[in-house]
């Protein structure tokens, strides 16, 4: 910028110079000459100003972009695997050998402020644990429509559980993963509209979350996806170290799609096709048969269910404590759904914080009750077998009802479960982005469940087994000789960016 | 020696600034000369900067961060808002993944601060009090 300007102020210079020779020429002349120069030095000067002007403003332009758009990111790797050869951990991957998958994520996300009020947010996220598939698991846009009140709408994640939101971003909480047992909820997001509200009070801040949309998931044990109608609450009230969290969701849920021939097809059809006629004939009052119990149909829509929670955080720089507690509630249907919590402490001492977790989950009475009653219509039809095929008029032969009675009770079983968990973990600071993580966690307490079977005699034979929790059997476990307990070993990095 | 001299033209700054007694202070919370705004607490001062206030007696105040590793920004985060650099990175991380916060601009030391929040009305920063010049206005020093 200086040099435009050194040669304006020779300018006048050279202008004596050049017109030194014409000396000789009238005052006129040179008078008329000057007025020309003059009007070259002008707009010399103009041309140099708005060049500057248009360079100011380019840059201007420049870091106006550069202050629009925010990219953000997270990632983690590290490594995981399980001390028992019967039980594995299908949901993360994670069975008797090492593996990386489960840990690796990878998460990317950009905030683009369209004007004053409004942004757009896209969060992509790509997962070991879904082949390294990117999805998009935020993409929103933003209308702060008053100081505290701000609209969204588009893609979001649900925010059933404290954690909820920011479940992919390790960097953010303690463990190498959340808690399984409170955890585990095959979805995630909720494509609709939500509305954030904020305000403070003295030293306390008050938030509240309403949201209502779409979601969709899958659950690989039942082979078949779903979608829901979700609508839900949450409250948060924060002062001082004090974070206190609590959340109402509420959805309707409808069979989407599923593998014929899976778990949940065969489920749900022997349910409603073998089981409910049964039930018909059971409750006949006919003197040949007797029954302790009715069922209905499993619907494959319309399906209520209910989350509830409620969490706190304490936080003074040194200590951290988290609990949370929930319950799962599924109506007219048959789901692992109760109630789970977790209590963890940590200290911090410097880099290095060691932490420790208790955490449960146990399907409730509720979903036990609903079980046991598909259960006992199920061994009831297979013990009355031959009166059901006598009152079908041969329409449910006993060949057909016994083994696929005894099938469906057998995978009703795996529907009340229970389990414990202990974590011992260390975080350290590498540097203020990057965590290294070692977690260690114990789940034990399964609980057992009854497995049928008919004798050679035609009389039904109950087996008493060790239960598995949340896991699931490896290829080569014996069910009747299981390790009652596991430990889960992961190392993590995690970083933000 | 070198925690003399700094301690010295801080001592100086903080008294000619505020015209407050003879404090020793490590941060000074600056806004510009023309802000409304003439004193404020610690707690208020660690809110605007965490994004959980954003206005200061009714005045709306944007937050003028530093970048990591200046002297500056470790003693304000450590005696105002109380915060490791990595938990406060977790903190920020919880908000700016689920979409209800950014953290504040950046710059690149005390200089810098001072000169933006000269500029700028809206703009609250801390520096160390000895780069305080009165284009700015000390509204508080914590030692």
């Amino acid at each position: 910028m200086v040099k435009p300007n050194a040669k304006l102020a020779l300018l006048p210079l050279a202008v004596c110079l050049a017109s030194t020779p014409a000396f000789a020429a009238s005052n006129a002349e040179l008078e008329q000459r000057l007025l020309e120069q003059e009007k070259k030095i002008k707009k010399m000067e103009r041309r140099v100003k708005s060049t500057r002007n248009a360079v100011k403003q380019n840059r201007s332009r420049l870091s106006d972009m550069s202050s629009r758009l925010k990219i953000n990111g997270f990632f983690s790797a590290g490594s995981t695997l399980l001390d028992s050869k019967d039980l594995e951990l299908s949901t993360f991957n994670i069975d008797d050998e090492y593996s990386t998958s489960p840990v690796t994520k990878l998460g990317i996300q950009m905030t683009f402020k369209v004007s004053d009020d409004i942004d757009v947010t896209g969060q992509l996220v790509s997962k070991g644990t879904d082949n390294y598939d990117v999805t998009a698991e935020w993409a929103y846009l933003s209308w702060q429509m008053t100081e505290n009140f701000t609209t969204r709408i588009g893609r979001q994640r649900t925010p059933y559980y404290m954690l909820s939101e920011y479940l992919d971003v390790g960097y953010a909480y303690p463990w190498t993963r959340p808690p399984i047992e409170m955890y585990s909820l095959p979805l995630n997001n909720t494509d609709g509209i939500a509305f954030l509200h904020d305000f403070n009070a003295g030293d306390w801040t008050f938030g509240t979350h309403v949201y209502a949309g779409e979601g969709f998931g899958e659950v690989d044990q039942l082979e078949g996806s779903f979608r829901l109608q979700n609508r839900g609450i949450s409250f948060t009230v924060e002062t001082g170290p004090w974070a206190m969290r609590l959340a109402y969701s509420n959805s309707e849920v409808k069979v989407d799609s599923k593998v014929e021939g899976g778990a949940g097809d065969l489920l749900l059809d022997g349910i409603n096709d073998l089981l409910v006629p049964t039930a018909g004939i059971l409750n006949s009052g006919h003197p040949l048969v007797t029954s302790t119990t009715d069922i209905e149909e499993l619907p494959e829509s319309g399906i209520e269910t209910n989350y509830l929670s409620a969490a706190f955080t304490y936080d003074d720089g040194s200590l951290l404590v988290i609990g949370e507690l929930s319950n799962l509630e599924v109506k007219d249907f048959v789901q692992p759904a109760g109630d789970g919590g977790y209590l963890m402490v940590g200290y911090r001492f410097g880099k290095w914080m060691p932490h420790v977790t208790f955490s449960r989950f146990y399907t409730d009475a509720k979903n036990d009750e609903q079980v046991q009653e598909y259960i006992e219509v199920a061994l009831d039809a297979a013990e009355q077998s031959s009166a059901i095929e006598t009152l079908s008029g041969g329409l449910l032969p006993a060949a057909v009802v016994v083994p696929n009675a005894i099938g469906l009770a057998n995978s009703l079983e795996t529907l009340v479960q229970e389990q414990e968990s202990v974590t011992v973990g260390v975080v350290y600071d590498i540097s203020s982005r990057v965590k290294a993580k070692f977690d260690v966690t114990q789940y034990s307490s399964f609980g057992e469940y009854n497995q049928y079977s008919i004798d050679g005699g035609g009389d039904l034979v109950t087996t008493e087994l060790d239960g598995y929790g949340r896991f699931g059997l490896s290829d080569d476990a014996d069910a009747t000789d299981i390790d009652s307990s596991t430990t889960i070993y992961t190392f993590a990095i995690d970083a933000v960016f | 020696m070198k925690i003399i001299k700094r301690l010295i033209p801080s001592a100086v700054a903080a008294c000619l600034v505020t015209g407050a007694s003879l404090s020793v202070a490590d941060t000074a919370i600056i806004v510009s000369a023309e802000s409304s705004i003439s004193s404020v607490d610690v707690d208020r001062v660690a809110a605007v900067f965490l994004g959980k206030r954003n206005k200061i007696d009714g005045v709306s105040v944007t937050p003028i961060d530093q970048e990591e590793g200046q002297d500056s920004r470790e003693e304000f985060y450590s005696t105002v808002v109380h915060k490791s650099a990595s938990q406060l990175n977790a903190y920020w991380s919880r908000l700016i993944f689920t979409g209800r916060g950014l953290p504040p601009d950046q710059v690149s030391g005390d200089a810098e601060v001072v000169e933006v929040v000269a500029d700028d009305p809206d703009l609250i920063g801390y520096v160390s009090p000895g780069a305080v010049d009165d284009s700015v206005k000390v509204i508080l020093v914590v030692q």
